[in-house]
């Protein structure tokens, strides 16, 4: 009969620890894992590998909308460099909200987080330059016309990239490491240079995004600072890519089919 | 006397008290079966059923029963951390200097008001603003939404965020005043009309409605039938109250979702009449308010006026209902956003779900 005893504790205990491994295993990603694949049939989604040399092969996805199949105008082209400490599909959503209204996404992988600030910038904006030489050829997109998106040491990248490409119209940044007035030139044509920060950030101190503003000569409307977020913009991703979405969409005056109210008998 | 009328607001429905008593069952009988062995060991009986740790026969039903109940509570406790987990995205305030937020208090007759919340951004003009009005979910408040209302500040729009009655801080009725909390839409619109005439700053021609959940089926009952709203924009919101109340409820949690409106009093078993004054298909789709504010028959152009948006493995507003109001309002699909995944708060789809409203409202030339 005692084995019983055995074979229930057991079952009880087991229980036990599952649910409690899980109770700690959603707070965890309840921060750490906020965002995955976007499922929708509105998405056209396409995985691509760019095999830039014999050692750098690059995962991207590209990403379109279905309202825009025949869609006779060609569209700017958004290319974004998503977080560096994560893998697909984390930085999906990002390429879904630019999809959805129409623009021609492209997420390029950068999982990379043993290089330092300056290798890992060097490195990769010679594989945003090669990677948006292809991204050129796609029929949808406007070859005058390219938005960077770059999230935290990708945005460093976006950055440096974009203002040495005329064609680059937008660079839009996110808690953007600190950039020296040397880095740049002083002139940044027609590049216009986006950036969101929250205050709390604990990595990059909200005194460089200061900085980054008065070197960057950001517009007075051409920033978002939050109170709240932290480094990684906890919560506030709705309202930094809409932010940044308005901003592009002011600038580069994508042409939207319109919509008018039919008459009424 | 407050635990007293609580559970008097208790909707009291068969569901609930069956829930309620297998929850009292699981938590009881096995306790007792874990004893059965001692019992049996003990005399009259006296068996030698090998139930004893050191001699003492007491210890393995005691263990066992201690056990039990810390599954049990890891259980409910994984419940209420896994609804915290999906429900629960907005785990950080949204603030920001660059909007300007006024409290406002919307009166709403009987002297009391509704308390709300008015954004707006150095883009927003300074007369005659476009009004964006967002209404929250139930058992939500307005700073819920905050997250979207924020954005839309920066496209230009006064958003005004507003408290249901029996919601956040607006502190009278009841949060299952549901066709209330519906019509006071009506009033928040009456005060935008009052405040465009008397401060000029908000405009009573270009007036949306945004709703989520509850708020969705306040913007397409209220919402649609007044011909003062300009566009209106549902999320997640139900075509047939009746149909989603009484539904065949799939999973445990779909159980605890009901278990827990009716907790709070909402009345899940509403009558054909009931249901006729707050589902969209049967009370406002296709009309307008008439000449005694009831709804008449009415040609609207709903590809140009609604848009909507709802997850395919929504728990609390099943995705039937979307597909009802889709099929009723012939939407085509550029007016309308369906994700797989997300469920009832768009959880993980709200940057794609914020691209979409911007081009919605961008095709109509905002």
């Amino acid at each position: 009969m005692i084995i019983l005893f055995w074979i229930l504790s057991g079952v009880f205990l087991g229980f036990f620890f599952y649910f409690l491994l899980r109770i700690l295993q959603m707070r965890h990603d309840k921060i750490n894992k906020r965002w995955g694949r976007v499922y929708t049939d509105n998405l056209i989604i396409e995985e691509k590998t760019f095999r830039l040399s014999d050692e750098i092969e690059i995962r991207a996805w590209s990403y379109g909308s279905t309202d825009f199949i025949d869609y006779e105008h060609k569209m700017p082209g958004v290319i974004i460099i998503p977080r560096r400490d994560k893998k697909y599909p984390y930085f999906e959503h990002w390429g879904a909200h630019f999809a959805l209204q129409g623009y021609p996404t492209l997420c390029i992988e950068v999982y990379d987080k043993k290089l330092s600030l300056n290798k890992f910038v060097n490195k990769y904006s010679s594989i945003l330059r090669s990677i948006k030489q292809e991204f050129v050829n796609d029929k949808r997109v406007d070859a005058s016309k390219f938005v960077y998106f770059g999230v935290e040491d990708s945005a460093k990248v976006a950055l440096l990239e974009g203002l040495k490409d005329e064609s680059v119209k937008v660079v839009c940044g996110i808690s953007m490491p600190k950039i020296h007035s040397s880095e740049i030139k002083k002139d940044l044509g027609d590049t216009d240079v986006y950036l969101m920060h929250c205050k709390d950030d604990e990595i990059v101190p909200y005194v460089d995004f200061e900085h980054n503003k008065k070197v960057l000569n950001v517009g007075e409307h051409d920033f978002l600072s939050l109170d709240l977020g932290g480094h990684h913009i906890i919560c506030q991703e709705p309202i930094a890519s809409a932010f940044f979405s308005i901003l592009i969409k002011k600038k580069l005056q994508p042409k939207y089919r319109q919509i008018v109210r039919k008459e009424i008998s | 006397m407050q635990i007293r009328q609580k559970l008097r607001e208790v909707n009291w429905s068969n569901f609930l008290i069956k829930l309620i008593l297998t929850f009292v069952l699981f938590s009881t009988v096995p306790h007792v079966l874990f004893y059965i062995p001692y019992w049996l060991q003990l005399p009259p009986l006296s068996l030698n059923l090998g139930w004893e740790f050191n001699g003492d026969i007491y210890l393995p039903s005691y263990y066992l029963s201690i056990f039990y109940a810390m599954a049990g509570g890891c259980f409910i406790a994984f419940t209420i951390v896994r609804f915290d987990y999906k429900f629960n995205r907005q785990i950080r305030e949204v603030k920001t200097e660059q909007v300007s937020l006024e409290k406002i208090k919307i009166p709403i007759g009987g002297g009391n008001s509704l308390v709300g919340d008015l954004l707006k951004s150095p883009i927003t003009p300074k007369n005659n603003a476009s009004v964006l009005i967002m209404c929250h979910g139930l058992g939500s408040k307005k700073e819920m939404l905050h997250y979207l209302g924020f954005p839309m500040a920066f496209m230009g729009f006064a958003v005004l965020l507003y408290d249901s009655r029996g919601h956040g801080e607006t502190k009278f009725g009841k949060k299952f005043d549901s066709l209330y909390i519906i019509r006071d839409l009506s009033n928040v619109i009456d005060y935008i009309q009052e405040r465009a005439e008397e401060l000029g700053d908000l405009s009573s021609d270009n007036i949306f409605v945004f709703g989520i959940s509850m708020g969705g089926g306040v913007v397409l009952n209220e919402g649609y039938l007044d011909q003062r709203v300009k566009f209106v924009i549902a999320c997640c919101s139900w075509a047939d109250y009746q149909m989603t109340a009484t539904r065949k409820l799939k999973n445990l949690s779909e159980r605890i979702v009901k278990a827990g409106y009716e907790l709070q009093g909402i009345n899940l078993t509403p009558s054909n009449l009931q249901n006729r004054l707050v589902s969209p298909i049967l009370n406002s789709f296709n009309k307008k308010k008439g000449f005694f504010e009831q709804p008449v028959d009415w040609r609207v152009d709903n590809d140009y006026r609604v848009m909507l948006a709802h997850c395919k493995d929504d728990e609390f507003i099943n995705y039937e209902n979307f597909k009802i109001n889709r099929d009723f309002l012939k939407m085509k699909s550029e007016n309308y956003i369906v994700f797989d995944k997300g469920n009832h708060t768009f959880s993980g789809v709200e940057t794609s779900l914020m691209g979409k409203l911007l081009l919605w409202l961008w095709q109509r030339g905002y």
